[in-house]
């Protein structure tokens, strides 16, 4: 079981938490889905097509409004749109507080097979985690300790199979092709993905689920630190939910 | 020997380029490259970084003669991936890349490269930095034919923004029987605006050569990781399958693999690590053979996997 955290804690409460994961990540506590005043809004655009975004300059209140915009209508869910964008701004100023640095935003509603696949996040920061909320899937990120990870082979793995990966979201997010048919060629690859067992795992059953509905935050590797290893569910193939990500560095 | 355009360059590059690594006997990989020469092939293709290969290039071009060597520059950040975030400026800043290339010309005691090739290749690169105004200048000064991108394996869409935009002379990419990825957009894209293509990795990094033992390589071997047991067995399997269409006048699946990287337009030269005198043969009688007939190309169009 991962160790839990909540936001009441404090940024520096956690982050000592998490240095001291052997998985680097932990579990934060967030309200059902069902409980939230946006609930309505997020089933809403959960009905869509699948998107992505990166707010980079817009902050919360202006991204929520153009995706409500672009995908619901100009008027839809005018109550809704601020405590939406609050809670994001919310997790945001708390991952922030976790480097004392800045946080990075993007929600998504696409489902991304390459994230089946074990894998560490990167970036080019001295220190940097990511904290995820998914919204209205069934099933939680996987993340297995370090120790578990045959990292030889994790990395000969990732040489053939990361540039795959990265084309098959790519062609997810923009085609409704089925990922069994874009990969119908490589059936051992798409089986491993389904399963979640790969060669390069030493005991596959040594992987905590984050409780469905739960959010996370988990270390990203940076060239002094190593990262998390974690990947998605294929349960969510179908209802991938709506993903709040931050990444702070 | 048949000879092709590099794209723009002017260079006229054989079909064949000797992949140059220095191996486990230097002596007989420096023969190899001298007899290729003989032979008429006139590329090389290296890493700058590979100390060891530049020393031996330079041993076999001691004699000298014509010789295009083609040069993936040296990264300043160490990255297993494709990097976007790591910044250009900190991978391939401009000074360094003229640097190397003075470095590599005065080593190999020739006048011009024919190519720079920045490897692993991200497109959050373009315009990004200052590299391309480095080789821009570099090219200007005649101290290169012309400057390119080099392609992770299997990431060929990388590629396609800085090939439309003209900006660049040539790209280099793993193309195989495994791997004809390119073939889709990248290939096309290159022929249309007169970009040379450097294909490596034509037999699978050896998987598709005569009597491949992956677990018999030497510790040493970069490849002994690669091919990790189900890699390696599910590679097996896959070239067993090959083997069942090899027929005259192809003698063996790396005949087959190696025409079938020749058979493409775009592609202007295949290069091929050869370390022994029979691997320049057999490449050699392979590829006078010319391009792999149509309907065996679209009869191995089943057998992609790595795309």
């Amino acid at each position: 079981m991962l160790a839990r955290a909540s936001l009441d804690e404090g940024a520096r409460a956690v982050r000592h938490r998490l240095d001291g994961a052997e998985t680097g990540a932990v579990e934060l506590e967030r309200p059902a889905l069902d409980d939230l005043p946006y609930r309505d809004l997020v089933r809403a655009l959960l009905t869509r097509q699948g998107f992505k975004l990166d707010f980079n300059r817009l902050d919360p209140d202006a991204a929520i409004a153009l995706v409500c915009d672009r995908l619901l209508g100009p008027s839809s869910f005018r109550a809704e749109r601020a405590p939406l964008a609050r809670d994001i701004a919310d997790l945001a100023a708390f991952a922030a507080g976790l480097v004392e640095g800045r946080a990075a935003i993007s929600v998504r509603t696409c489902f991304a097979p390459g994230d089946t696949v074990w894998h560490v996040d990167r970036v080019q920061a001295p220190a940097a985690f990511r904290l995820l909320w998914p919204l209205g899937r069934p099933a939680g990120m996987r993340v297995t300790p370090g120790v578990n990870i045959d990292v030889a082979m994790f990395r000969m793995f990732h040489h053939r199979e990361h540039p795959l990966l990265t084309r098959l979201d790519t062609q997810t997010l923009h085609s409704p092709t089925p990922v069994e048919t874009l990969w119908a060629h490589r059936p051992a690859q798409l089986a491993a993905m389904i399963s979640g067992r790969f060669p390069f795992i030493r005991d596959p059953d040594l992987e905590v689920e984050v409780t469905p509905g739960a959010g996370s935050i988990h270390r990203v590797q940076t060239p002094v630190n190593s990262g998390t290893y974690h990947r998605a569910s294929w349960a969510n193939r179908h209802a991938p939910g709506l993903q709040i990500v931050v990444t702070a560095s | 020997m048949r000879y092709r355009d590099l794209g723009r360059t002017g260079v006229r590059v054989s079909e064949l380029a000797c992949a140059v690594t220095a191996g486990a006997d230097p002596g007989e990989a420096i023969d190899v490259i001298a007899r290729a020469r003989g032979r008429g092939v006139n590329t090389m293709t290296l890493n700058a970084e590979d100390a060891s290969a530049v020393t031996l290039l330079a041993e076999a071009l001691a004699g000298g003669g014509d010789a295009h060597v083609v040069a993936r520059a040296t990264s300043l950040v160490r990255f297993d991936l494709p990097s976007p975030h790591v910044p250009a400026w900190e991978a391939y800043p401009g000074a360094h890349l003229r640097a190397e290339v003075e470095r590599l010309l005065a080593t190999l005691r020739i006048e011009r490269l024919a190519l720079v090739q920045l490897h692993a290749w991200c497109p959050e690169w373009q315009g990004e930095g200052d590299w391309q105004e480095a080789l821009e200048r570099l090219r200007g000064e005649g101290k290169i034919a012309g400057f390119g991108v080099s392609l992770f394996d299997h990431d060929v869409d990388a590629a396609l923004e800085m090939v439309a935009s003209g900006a660049i002379d040539a790209v280099q990419l793993m193309y195989n029987i495994f791997d004809p990825g390119a073939a889709a957009r990248l290939l096309p894209l290159c022929a249309a605006h007169r970009v040379g293509v450097v294909a490596r990795a034509p037999l699978y990094y050896g998987a598709l050569a005569s009597g491949f033992d992956g677990a018999g390589l030497a510790a040493e071997d970069w490849r002994r990781a690669y091919f990790y047991d189900a890699h390696r067995l599910e590679t097996g399997e896959r070239v067993a399958r090959l083997a069942a269409l090899v027929e005259l006048p192809d003698r063996s699946v790396a005949d087959l693999a190696l025409r079938f990287a020749q058979a493409h337009p775009a592609i202007s030269t295949v290069a091929v690590g050869m370390h022994r005198h029979a691997h320049l043969d057999a490449n050699l009688a392979a590829l006078e053979r010319g391009p792999l007939e149509r309907e065996r190309l679209a009869m191995l169009a089943s057998h992609k996997w790595l795309c």
